[in-house]
């Protein structure tokens, strides 16, 4: 595990205890725009990492949505 | 003026469909990729009906056809087209394949968009998204035309079933939406079982999402119905409509994948073949763009990553969405990162989950290659790519009149960027022009004006305008000799007994084929002379073959004393056939003494047999590779040579036709009504 992952799993916890599906597509899309530039000047390891955690990000956010959907029926 | 704004689309989208997919419709010859060049002689070869030996199989020596049935269906226009209307290729590829793909996809993409949102007029924005993203344009530039109908299918299939998972009571509505549903998923069987199962996919992920519903409120019935009326119902009218090809698979326990090998069925296939990473899935970037070479893959371009970023912008907006709208963008996002995840194979993250799936999930065996699961991406941005645009407009719109049209602007201006070698005509395969070389037609009529059976070897492979039919299949040197490479292959051609292994494969030619495309004499992905002329060298030093012909850089060499089609071990029979079709064979031996032996020149297949008075001869291996019977008689031997196999296909075929008419009267009385 690289320190970069441990930053995105602090983050996701958090993102996960506040259970804001919002933040967490806000922070998943701020990843994915992150990736461009980084792409571009060919960072490619940390824009690699950028793209998975904007999955796992994204992926909390569409989970989070489910779940809130569910409860407020 | 707002009516010129409103075919503003309609015209962006024709005009980015002729540049992009120009070649298509001005190059003199369609050719590229998979997809080969056909004379009138080849497209005469087809057969009218299906049958269970196709004669191209094992590379040109024959084979039980069941599990490849399935192209029957595709081919019925080309049969029509060029077969009974004696169309030529360029018209019947451009009616048949190109051009079918380019409607299939506008109009399915259109039906899926006005499913989902009836009042939506973004479905133009969706469709472009098809026709010009880069899975779309290495699939179809590939020449893999048939893949890219039934990829082009996916849209109606999965807004079929939708529609069915929709339903909340279960009528006749239901019914007959559920009938449609099946009907719909035996045209993409027909086409690409891959894609159906892709497609399955992402059904079962909506109808999760329907499940858990039911499940909540304890209607278990309802899920039971649900079940039937979405999965057995279609499925089972999906397989009784395949029966044609499906019954002869299935009773003869055919597993294509496992027939071809390891390349093909082995967890490391696909871990050399994972050439997509998880930037490129889902950026919805084809690996190979845009030069679209086996192996060569590019650097990540960053101007892709708009696609996910305004595909999963859609969630931003969901709190303020109808139920509805907010369920399908919750769907689309999840099976877009499926897709994404899916489609990158053996590479990070979770490769490993991959390779788990190929090995134990039945079905995955088929993915090898995973870029088939692009579909789903590409299923997924076609409705939040426009949706969010749809949004952010409606919030311009109240701010500013100009506006939406810059968004709109910028959006276009930096897809077009990212599609750029499309528009350049930098793409190769189907979207180069292409001229037929003079050098082939002549060998073609060459080969074609002779009536009598035999197999011509391509060295190093069949060029793309080769020729090859039933009476004369070509075949190559790696399929002759069961080598990995060219040049092992090529090293066997020089061993003593080889003369004998290709009059025994009833080879007469050895053709040595203008490399018009620069694809067969190949060094570091370029065109070598020199390997060219180190072929010829290699060939003519050979004692027993001569050059014969020469149509500029085409050489023919002529084998000495090729086998016919049947050929007997006694040099004293006579034989004489009459093929009545592939299938069905007449043959007479005369000046035979019992227990001669009668070869037929294909792989050998238990499923032949042949009848003499009534009598009934099992064929028996010859050399362990052709197929041959033991003559019971003295003198002269009638015998009646049949494919066993062939009964099942003429049993499924009515099946076929029989659950087709039934489908069909059931949907006239539903319209009716």
């Amino acid at each position: 595990m690289k320190p970069q992952d441990f930053i995105f799993f602090i983050i996701l916890i958090g993102l996960l205890w506040k259970r804001n599906p919002l933040w967490a597509v806000v922070v998943g899309l701020l990843s994915l725009f992150l990736a461009a530039p980084l792409f571009q000047l060919q960072v490619f390891f940390t824009a690699e990492r950028l793209l998975m955690y904007a999955c796992g990000f994204l992926l909390s956010g569409i989970v989070l949505f489910i779940l809130e959907n569910k409860d407020h029926k | 003026m707002k009516k010129y704004l409103n075919l503003l689309p309609f015209i962006v989208i024709s005009i980015l469909l002729l540049v992009i997919y120009r070649a298509w419709f001005f190059s003199e010859t369609i050719v590229g990729g998979d997809m080969s060049y056909m004379y009138k002689s080849m497209l005469n070869d087809y057969q009218l009906l299906p049958y269970a030996w196709q004669w191209s199989l094992n590379g040109g020596f024959g084979g039980f056809s069941g599990p490849y049935l399935f192209t029957y269906f595709p081919s019925i226009p080309i049969i029509v087209f060029g077969k009974l209307l004696q169309l030529d290729w360029n018209i019947v590829a451009r009616l048949c394949q190109l051009f079918l793909f380019i409607v299939i996809a506008i109009f399915s993409t259109k039906y899926f968009i006005n499913t989902l949102f009836p009042k939506s007029k973004w479905y133009l924005l969706s469709i472009g998204i098809v026709l010009f993203n880069t899975y779309t344009l290495m699939l179809v530039g590939g020449g893999q035309t048939i893949v890219a109908l039934a990829y082009a299918f996916a849209p109606v299939v999965l807004a079929s079933f939708i529609k069915v998972i929709n339903c909340k009571d279960f009528t006749i509505k239901t019914l007959k939406l559920s009938v449609i549903a099946g009907l719909v998923l035996s045209i993409q069987i027909m086409l690409d079982v891959r894609f159906v199962y892709v497609t399955l996919i992402a059904v079962g992920v909506y109808f999760i999402f329907r499940a858990i519903s039911l499940l909540k409120n304890r209607q278990f019935k309802k899920l039971c119905l649900s079940i039937v009326y979405i999965f057995i119902l279609p499925a089972s009218l999906s397989v009784l409509i395949n029966a044609y090809w499906m019954l002869a698979t299935l009773l003869n326990k055919s597993n294509p994948i496992e027939d071809l090998g390891a390349a093909y069925s082995s967890a490391d296939a696909v871990r050399f073949l994972s050439f997509a990473k998880l930037e490129n899935t889902l950026s919805l970037l084809h690996p190979n763009w845009p030069e679209n070479i086996f192996g060569k893959v590019s650097f990540m371009r960053s101007e892709f990553l708009i696609y996910p970023l305004l595909a999963f912008a859609s969630l931003l907006f969901v709190r303020k969405s109808k139920k509805e709208e907010k369920q399908y963008v919750l769907y689309f996002s999840l099976l877009g990162l499926l897709g994404a995840f899916l489609a990158k194979g053996a590479n990070d993250p979770f490769g490993d989950l991959y390779i788990w799936l190929f090995d134990n999930v039945p079905g995955f065996i088929m993915f090898r290659d995973a870029t088939k699961w692009y579909v789903l991406i590409v299923l997924s941005y076609i409705v939040l790519i426009p949706l969010t645009l749809s949004k952010v407009i409606t919030l311009l719109s109240d701010r500013s009149t100009y506006s939406k049209f810059i968004v709109l602007g910028i959006v276009l201006c930096v897809c077009l960027f990212s599609i750029r070698p499309a528009l350049l005509g930098e793409l190769r395969g189907t979207f180069t022009y292409h001229t037929l070389p003079n050098e082939y037609k002549q060998l073609e009529q060459f080969l074609s004006q002779q009536d009598t059976f035999y197999r011509t070897l391509w060295v190093p492979n069949i060029q793309r305008y080769g020729y090859t039919t039933s009476t004369h299949p070509a075949i190559t040197v790696e399929n002759l000799f069961r080598e990995s490479s060219v040049e092992k292959s090529l090293a066997h051609l020089t061993e003593e007994n080889s003369q004998e292994t290709l009059q025994e494969a009833g080879i007469k030619y050895i053709i040595v084929p203008l490399d018009s495309e620069g694809e067969l004499f190949v060094e570091d992905r370029k065109y070598s002379e020199k390997k060219y002329i180190q072929t010829i060298t290699t060939l003519e030093d050979i004692a027993w073959i001569t050059k014969v012909r020469e149509f500029g850089k085409i050489q023919v060499f002529e084998v000495s004393n090729p086998k016919d089609k049947f050929w007997s071990t006694n040099s004293e029979v006579k034989l004489s056939y009459t093929v009545h079709s592939p299938v069905k064979i007449s043959l007479v031996a005369d000046n035979a003494r019992k227990g001669d032996i009668v070869i037929l020149t294909d792989t050998f297949d238990q499923k032949w047999i042949a009848r003499v008075h009534g009598q009934e001869i099992e064929p028996k291996p010859y050399e362990k590779k052709y197929t041959s019977f033991v003559l019971p008689d003295n003198g002269t031997n009638s015998l009646e040579i049949e494919y066993r196999a062939q009964n099942l296909i003429y049993i499924g075929g009515i099946i076929t036709i029989g659950t087709l008419l039934l489908v069909g009267i059931f949907l006239m009385k539903q319209n009716k009504k």
